[in-house]
């Protein structure tokens, strides 16, 4: 049961997971050497991954131009961390009064958290763009914040972490003299903060990745996020320009590759940690 | 000054306090729900009975005639049948892959970080991006994907542009984007069993790694599964991104979903009735998909 | 005899930190030995490595006769009891204790829900099985929990369907890693006579780890005392109570501590601390020694006298059956206690300088490097400065 040295099993196992990973990666690997080919190349139907010639500065300059690509994913990133800000904001004060406060309507409240876990944004999304179309909100950035500034997944979430802390870390605050909204952002906050960046990583992937909503309110490129803005790039190329295609994904899809692998352990547990909760 | 002496149980102003506290501290949330999920909650609802139309000033209410039509309508059918088709290739296999690949890992002494991170890249790729890509892998011609059948003498396959594989290429893309999540999940299910058990078991006489998955592993990773599951088919259903890059429904609406209907319907033809009834049927599968995971888990799964 | 149960040299460590130090141990058949000692000293390791759940770099575990030493766990046919019970969550109590009889007398294929029961001989095994799993269920007392799961019962309940695991084999040895400490005081005193009786109905060797002396002292045959990997002594438990061989011993066992106090051996082998002569007729050089007088064996009083050693009184504690009495020691400010009956007490409250005798034979003395000076026996090591 303890031997050291690399037994068939174990080379069976690291063959299945070498493989696998061979397989994982195989998208990527082809994206980076595309991006880097001259049109003739790609449709050379070689799979040679080193391209004949390096047309690398004319993909990623096409990338860059055909649509304002920094200013896409500059959107991106804003909308993201606003987003996660608001909802951090508006849910962390609500979960704890869910979680530790008494008061009447809490059942009512937590009965609408359930079923906002239940509808999903697509669901809604008619009636909300009805009225982001009536007060003239369309293309704005504010489009794109408002609707998800409610996240009922962070008050879920929150709710079951505060109730897993002590009461009487709550009491001595009291005793302490702070006041409720106190103990929220001086107690809880930094005591939930496992939670918290959990949350924030979940949400900023998730807003990341979201197509739809951005593809029914926004028609500006100048103010689509990183999925719109590359469709908007599909539809601008000239024909099937695979090259500058592939060089406009890796861009877009760089920052969160490299904020992932500097979080790792970050992302890992939060994954971990909202599926536990869930 | 200490206010924790309620010893009467009429109310104190302790407790007025925090009432009032908690009414303020929820206030913000309390609006932005009643704004942002109970009112167009109710007005899809609403909607859904009508055959409104965005822009187009009269409306009539149909009541459940709109759901009549709606069940009778060949498209929405067709939607309803390729999501769960989609559904019924991604859920189980990117639950077993995610699985497997979860027990290699765990079993793995050194490698385990690096593996673990190198199939959870999917997770954290841009899914429109990396549809892109697919689409390139799987170009008939050119792409990779086919190269490579070709190299070991199999014919190539028209992934996305026939109507009979399209939905398969759409299921490995999306095996390929769940199953480092699904991995992470069972990892922590895994690294949750009490080590105790293994050594009991091995006491007991359970010799084989196969008897130990089956006296240990799997009856102690109940809820977990229970959990990717549910996670992976709910996700599954809620399938748009790679429809609306690659294929837009097509060819031929093989590969129409329903949430990509749902979008045509209220947002290119601006039908926002329809739209609303095919919404709350959306939603009406994901709750089913919800209660039949809250029975199971209440009926065996659940040990303490 | 022919003891049942070997242990030879087994040496085992982790990395570059030695877990086990050339551990060495006899059992005789159907004794009970209590391997005790502090967190951390490789108690429960030993205990694995017995089991074959861990291997040891060097050594021999030899079990009836056979050497076990590289067979699997599941082969030796010894049982085992976890702190933290390690029950089937998924399983009734009944399936729990059926299964280590199921996986040794039926096959795999026999082993399968509905399909393994067609055959008739199937049957009849698994109708024996179950025979088996409700004697043991009778003789542990719970039979009427035969059909619910672990969640469903205490920590008392729990314990004793483990226990029922591991009997119903019948195995060659039990081996039982801290059972006990997850119960509550009470339960602990009320099945440490259950797991005694139990050992001796199935009069096999049991190896018992705890932390806790006073369960060591009171179930066992012998008790072996293990400090930072090594065994420092193993004997009965009233020699280790009173006549330990090492300072380390006389320390871990005993509640309250024993009182250490500097001490000297003078040239005509008299013991003495602080002037105090305690003790005589030792052997050996002059030397800085410690004595060890456990609280019970401090006779508290006010004469003075040549033996008896002045204390100051800090505190009395009143327990009820007993008063603890909390003394400093003016030569050198330590702190000691003594044991005393209520009435010996009484006469002490308003005293707080008084004087403590201890019997020779309770005086116990150990050289500076923690081994046991016995009346006419010579040190070791005998150094050139220290002559006679």
């Amino acid at each position: 049961m303890t031997r050291r040295t690399v037994s068939l099993t174990r080379f069976v196992r690291l063959g299945l997971l070498a493989l696998g990973a061979a397989i994982i990666v195989f998208p990527y690997v082809f994206m980076l050497s595309a991006s880097l080919k001259p049109p003739e190349d790609v449709f050379s139907a070689s799979l040679s991954l080193w391209p004949q010639h390096l047309a690398a500065y004319e993909n990623f300059s096409k990338a860059l131009t055909r649509i304002p690509m920094l200013r896409i994913l500059f959107n991106g990133a804003l909308v993201c961390s606003v987003i996660v800000i608001f909802q951090i904001l508006f849910a962390l004060p609500a979960a704890y009064a869910l979680a530790k406060l008494r008061f009447p309507g809490r059942g009512l409240l937590f009965g609408l958290v359930m079923l906002g876990l239940l509808v999903p944004i697509h669901a809604i999304s008619i009636p909300l763009y009805a009225a982001a179309q009536i007060s003239g909100l369309l293309n704005t950035l504010a489009v794109l914040i408002v609707p998800f500034t409610l996240s009922v997944f962070a008050m879920f979430l929150f709710r079951q972490f505060i109730k897993a802390m002590p009461d009487e870390l709550i009491h001595a605050a009291r005793m302490d003299g702070l006041s409720e909204s106190a103990i929220v952002w001086r107690i809880i906050l930094p005591n939930a903060w496992p939670a918290a960046s959990a949350f924030a990583i979940f949400s900023v992937v998730a807003h990341w990745n979201d197509l739809y909503w951005p593809l029914i309110t926004i028609s500006k490129t100048q103010l689509a996020t990183p999925p719109l803005g590359l469709l908007f790039f599909r539809s601008a190329e000239v024909g099937d320009d695979y090259g500058a295609l592939m060089a406009a994904t890796l861009i877009v899809t760089l920052p969160l590759i490299v904020f992932f692998l500097f979080a790792q352990r970050l992302f890992i547990e939060g994954v971990t940690m909202t599926g536990l909760k869930g | 000054m200490p206010r924790e002496l309620a010893t009467t149980a009429r109310i104190l102003p302790f407790d007025r306090r925090e009432r009032s506290a908690a009414w303020w501290l929820c206030a913000p949330t309390a609006v932005l729900m009643l704004a942002l999920l109970v009112v167009p909650t109710l007005a899809v609802l609403a909607l859904s009975f009508t055959d409104a139309e965005l822009g187009v000033r009269e409306f009539s209410f149909l009541g459940l005639d709109a759901y009549r039509d709606l069940f009778t309508d060949r498209a929405f059918l067709g939607a309803f049948r390729n999501t769960a088709i989609y559904v019924a290739l991604v859920a189980p296999a990117s639950v077993v892959l995610g699985l497997v690949l979860a027990l290699l890992i765990e079993a793995e002494v050194s490698g385990k970080a690096f593996f673990r991170s190198v199939y959870f890249l999917p997770v954290v790729s841009l899914t429109v991006a990396m549809a892109s890509v697919w689409q390139y892998l799987m170009h008939p011609s050119f792409g990779p994907m086919n190269l490579v059948l070709k190299a070991v003498g199999l014919p190539g396959v028209n992934w996305l542009g026939s109507s009979d594989n399209v939905l398969i290429a759409l299921a490995l893309i999306g095996i390929w984007q769940a199953v480092g999540f699904n991995m992470v999940l069972f990892l922590a299910g895994l690294t949750a069993i009490n080590r105790d058990l293994y050594a009991a078991a091995e006491m007991d006489g359970v010799r084989s790694g196969w008897s130990r998955f089956w006296t240990v592993t799997w009856p102690m990773l109940g809820p977990t599964t229970l959990f990717v599951v549910t996670i992976t088919m709910i996700n599954a259903v809620k399938v748009f991104e790679t429809v609306a890059t690659l294929t837009q429904g097509g060819p031929s609406k093989a590969s129409e979903v329903l949430l990509y209907t749902i979008y045509k319907e209220g947002f290119v033809y601006l039908h926002i009735g329809v739209a609303s009834a095919m919404a709350i049927v959306f939603v009406g599968v994901l709750l089913v998909l919800l209660l039949v995971q809250t029975k199971v888990l209440e009926k065996q799964v659940h040990y303490s | 005899m022919k003891p049942a149960l070997v242990l030879r040299n087994l040496v085992k460590s982790f990395g570059t930190q030695g877990i086990l130090n050339e551990i060495s141990l006899d059992v005789a058949p159907g004794e009970f030995i209590a391997l005790v000692g502090p967190s951390g000293c490789g108690k429960s390791t030993l205990l694995k490595v017995v089991a074959g759940l861990e291997r040891a770099d060097a050594g021999d575990v030899v079990l009836d006769g056979a050497d076990v030493t590289d067979m699997r766990a599941a082969d030796r046919d010894m049982a085992m009891v976890f702190q933290s019970y390690a029950l089937y969550p998924h399983l009734t109590v009944r399936q729990n204790i059926a299964l280590p009889l199921a996986m040794r007398r039926l096959n795999g294929f026999e082993r399968l829900p509905l399909i393994g029961a067609l055959k008739a001989s199937t049957r009849a095994k698994r109708t024996a099985i179950m025979r088996d799993v409700e004697r043991t269920a009778e003789a542990l007392r719970i039979t009427e929990l035969l059909d619910r799961k672990p969640a469903e019962m205490s920590g008392g309940q729990r314990q004793r369907v483990a226990l029922g695991r591991a009997v119903v084999r019948r195995p060659k040895a039990f081996l039982m890693d801290e059972p006990l400490s997850n119960l509550d005081a009470a339960l602990r005193v009320h099945m440490r006579a259950e797991i005694v009786s139990l050992h001796r109905e199935a009069g096999v060797v049991t190896l018992y780890v705890t932390h806790d002396q006073e369960e060591a002292l009171g179930m066992a045959d012998r008790v072996a005392v293990m400090i930072g990997g090594k065994i420092l002594q193993i004997a009965t438990p009233e020699a280790i109570y009173h006549d330990p061989n090492h300072m380390n011993v006389a320390g871990f066992i005993g509640s309250p501590k024993i009182n250490f106090l500097p001490g000297s051996i003078t040239h005509n082998g008299g013991v003495t601390h602080a002037g105090r002569l305690l003790k005589s007729g030792l052997n050996g050089p002059e030397r800085k020694v410690t004595l060890g007088i456990r609280p019970e064996h401090l006779r508290l009083h006010t004469d003075a006298s040549q033996h008896a050693i002045p204390l100051h009184l800090n505190r009395l504690e009143f327990l009820g059956s007993e008063v603890i009495a909390h003394l400093t020691d003016p030569s050198d400010g330590s702190r000691l206690i003594a044991r005393l009956q209520p009435d010996e007490a009484r006469d002490l409250t308003h005293r707080s300088a008084l004087y403590a005798s201890a019997s020779s034979e309770h005086v116990l003395v150990f050289e500076s490097d923690g081994t046991r000076v016995q009346a006419s026996r010579i040190p070791q090591q005998e150094t050139a400065s220290h002559a006679a």
